[in-house]
């Protein structure tokens, strides 16, 4: 039998059409491997060029987006054969994914070249991670979604063992490595399984073939619980969340900024669109495991926050809890519309708070090592004060304090999980952000603390040059605005959930 | 049914008595005049220097490691030569850019000098 | 024939999984995590088959070379790790946990 003359012949091509809905994307690729090519040339001296390049890389793709917003209408559609999105969900994800990657690039040539690591390929890395995080917000097959998450996986790891000499680097790397691809491997039999279930790759194939009544399909269901094991990994949910805290302290702390928001805001995308979408017939075999995964998140992640005393676990922790307070929304996403608005919502919050509270950590720290123990914040106000107070602002929106837009994200998923008649899950949330609050004031209140007289200064704070500090200030703005221009951001996340599934009716 | 796999089990009897036969034949048919240079492992004629248990250079790594990406990469060109047909210009022209990029990629190393060895 | 595909990968993937849980040595942890991206190209091979569709196969490439870029990257940090000068083994990457 031959399986050749059995195959319907290929003679669609793509077209036109199909490049313009990828052009974000395509830009940072082009951009990656311009970057590679320009390390080669570019002095070491100059190597500030590549950071400009970069920036310019990331500016014009997010114009792009924006541009797409506008241009794939409300209802949004696929290209390339139902491969990607070109919607207004995977246009607002790819926004809040270029800024925090900017932001990035703002803070990285300082920092890296007082830590003596201003290598040319951490530009091209950080593009790299950057296509396969805007290709994961668009995915709506299962083949692009694999392919999205190991391209911005691999490059992170690369990114996350930077400092070459380090033996925290290299060890941070490793196991980011191994347990990565142990999660992915988890991941890819899920996939599998929903594949050979449903007999199809995309989504919107496999949400049709989900909603046919007939008997349970325990395979199926199997297959669905192990993706979402896959993507707890990569957000950090607890009990999936072994190699957060090692490897957000290990990394330095400029690609630790990166990839603690970017990498969660892309797989909370997917996230979204597979689950609260693709799977939303199957809702009632995985929504209890989802709410599991968010309380156990939310309770591990605060408490073993109270107990740290490094910045770089604290927020790493804190991480965590956040993973669990946006998977609320997912969980209740399929019942109530306001689950995903309040989750996007949430994750743009998270986005701008977080990066900017990383930021300050990276503008802080010094030569030959990370600003990383509590006791090097300790009268921080005194010397630099507008860091400082950023931080505490940070912090407080971390914290979920009103005018803050970590606020409005934490009120959106509790209201939807009220509304989903699951008061108890609303409750887990309260309480566990009343325990937060302990250790965001904890680490603000340090910085107010003066130093005993005769005392030795144990860490220097360096400088804060202007593209270190631009960026600090352009996130504080954002997390103010996100905390009082409500009406327009819930808009625009309403905008952006409508159309989570182009292509299946 | 089962018949069908009937070839299978006579050629698994075929290479088994080979196997054992041909060694078997040399043994008894052959001269024996055993010497020291006999035992060595045979290494392509060349005689070895010392044990094969010493370390090796982790350049061989290295080579090892950029051989198997570009290796593997081929594994797309099998699909596509059987479409390219249907494909046209379009297919040629997308195979091209994979490719470039590869080459690109291959420029890089090539220019790190990570395939000079040290 | 298929339902024993099935089984087949999902005993060599246990295999795998034990491998990673069980085994020190980061190269081999490696290998086990290998055997269980094989066997994940099983599954997709033998539902394809079944299927009589082509997606399966596809999909079986991209994993096939997506795991060899990362076997590349994780012997590339090994190598650097080894020339630092630390003994192979998982469980002593505990250097932030003091």
């Amino acid at each position: 039998m031959s399986m050749i003359a059995g195959l319907p012949l290929a003679t669609a091509t793509p077209g036109g059409g199909d490049l313009v809905g990828l052009l974000p994307e395509v830009i940072v690729a082009v951009g990656f491997v311009a970057l590679m090519l320009m390390d080669l040339v570019v002095p070491p001296s100059r190597r500030s060029w590549l950071a400009g390049a970069t920036a310019a890389v990331l500016a014009g793709a997010f114009a792009m987006s924006v541009w797409g917003w506008f241009d794939a209408g409300p209802a949004g559609r696929t290209v390339y054969f139902g491969a990607v999105a070109y919607d207004r969900l995977s246009a607002f994800v790819n926004c809040v994914v270029l800024v925090s990657s900017l932001v990035t690039v703002m803070i990285s040539p300082g920092y890296l070249n007082r830590r003596g690591l201003h290598h040319g390929e951490y530009y091209a890395l950080l593009l790299a991670a950057t296509v396969g995080m805007m290709l994961l917000d668009a995915a709506t097959s299962l083949m692009v979604i694999f392919l999205a998450i190991e391209l911005l996986s691999i490059s992170l790891y690369i990114l996350s063992g930077f400092a070459r000499d380090e033996e925290r680097s290299q060890e941070a790397a490793i196991k980011y490595l191994l347990l990565g691809s142990f999660a992915s491997a988890f991941m890819l039999f899920g996939m599998a399984l929903v594949y050979g279930e449903t007999g199809h790759t995309q989504l919107a194939q496999i949400a049709l073939a989900m909603s046919h009544p007939g008997p349970l399909d325990p395979l199926l269901v199997g297959g669905v619980i192990l993706m979402f094991v896959g993507f707890a990994f990569k957000v950090s949910a607890a009990p999936f969340h072994f190699w957060t805290p090692d490897v957000y302290q290990g990394a330095p702390v400029a690609v630790t900024t990166f990839m603690s928001v970017a990498t969660k805001v892309a797989a909370f995308a997917v996230l979204i669109r597979v689950f609260d979408d693709a799977f939303a017939s199957y809702y009632a075999h995985w929504s209890s495991v989802v709410i599991a995964v968010a309380i156990i998140s939310m309770v591990v992640g605060n408490l073993a926050a109270l107990t740290q005393t490094s910045v770089k676990r604290m927020l790493a922790y804190s991480g965590i809890a956040q993973a669990g307070y946006i998977l609320i929304g997912v969980a209740v996403g399929v019942a109530v519309p306001l689950g995903v608005q309040g989750a996007l919502y949430y994750l743009a919050a998270y986005a701008v708070t977080n990066i900017g509270a990383f930021a300050v950590v990276t503008v802080m720290s010094g030569h030959g090592e990370d600003l990383d123990s509590y006791d090097h914040l300790r009268g921080l106000w005194f010397r630099r004060p507008y860091v400082a107070a950023a931080l505490g602002f940070f912090l407080l929106s971390l914290g979920g304090f009103p005018v803050t837009a970590g606020f409005f994200g934490k009120f959106l998923v509790f209201a939807a999980a009220i509304a989903a008649h699951n008061v108890a899950l609303a409750i887990w949330g309260i309480g566990t952000s009343a325990v937060s609050i302990f250790y965001y004031l904890r680490v603000a209140l340090l910085m107010f603390q003066r130093r005993e007289e005769g005392e030795e200064q144990p860490y220097a704070w360096p400088r804060t040059s202007l593209l270190g500090g631009g960026a600090v200030a352009a996130t504080a703005a954002g997390t103010l605005i996100l905390g009082t221009a409500v009406p327009l951001l819930l808009t625009v996340v309403q905008l952006a959930q409508a159309g989570t599934l182009p292509g299946a009716t | 049914m089962l018949s069908d796999y009937a070839p299978i089990l006579v050629f698994l009897g075929v290479c088994v008595l080979f196997g054992a036969g041909v060694p078997l034949l040399s043994s008894l048919l052959g001269p024996r005049r055993p010497s020291a240079e006999k035992d060595l492992p045979y290494e392509s004629g060349i005689v070895p220097v010392e044990s094969a248990r010493r370390r090796f250079s982790v350049s061989f790594y290295v080579t090892a490691m950029l051989f198997i990406v570009f290796d593997v990469e081929s594994i797309f060109l099998f699909p596509w030569a059987t479409i390219v047909r249907q494909l046209r210009v379009f297919g040629v022209v997308e195979m091209g850019i994979f490719i470039l990029v590869l080459l690109l990629g291959l420029v890089y190393i090539w220019a790190k000098g990570a395939l000079t060895w040290e | 024939m298929f339902p024993y595909i099935l089984l087949t990968a999902g005993f060599l993937f246990a295999v795998g999984v034990l491998g990673v849980l069980i085994r020190r040595n980061p190269l081999v942890v490696f290998m086990s995590i290998e055997l269980m991206l094989n066997a994940v190209n099983l599954v997709l091979v033998g539902y394809s088959s079944y299927l009589n569709s082509e997606e399966g196969q596809i999909f079986a490439f991209m994993v096939i070379v997506v795991a060899a870029a990362e076997v590349v990257v994780g012997l590339g940090l090994l190598t650097r790790v080894f020339r630092i000068g630390r003994e192979l083994d998982v469980d002593d990457l505990d250097e932030m946990q003091q």
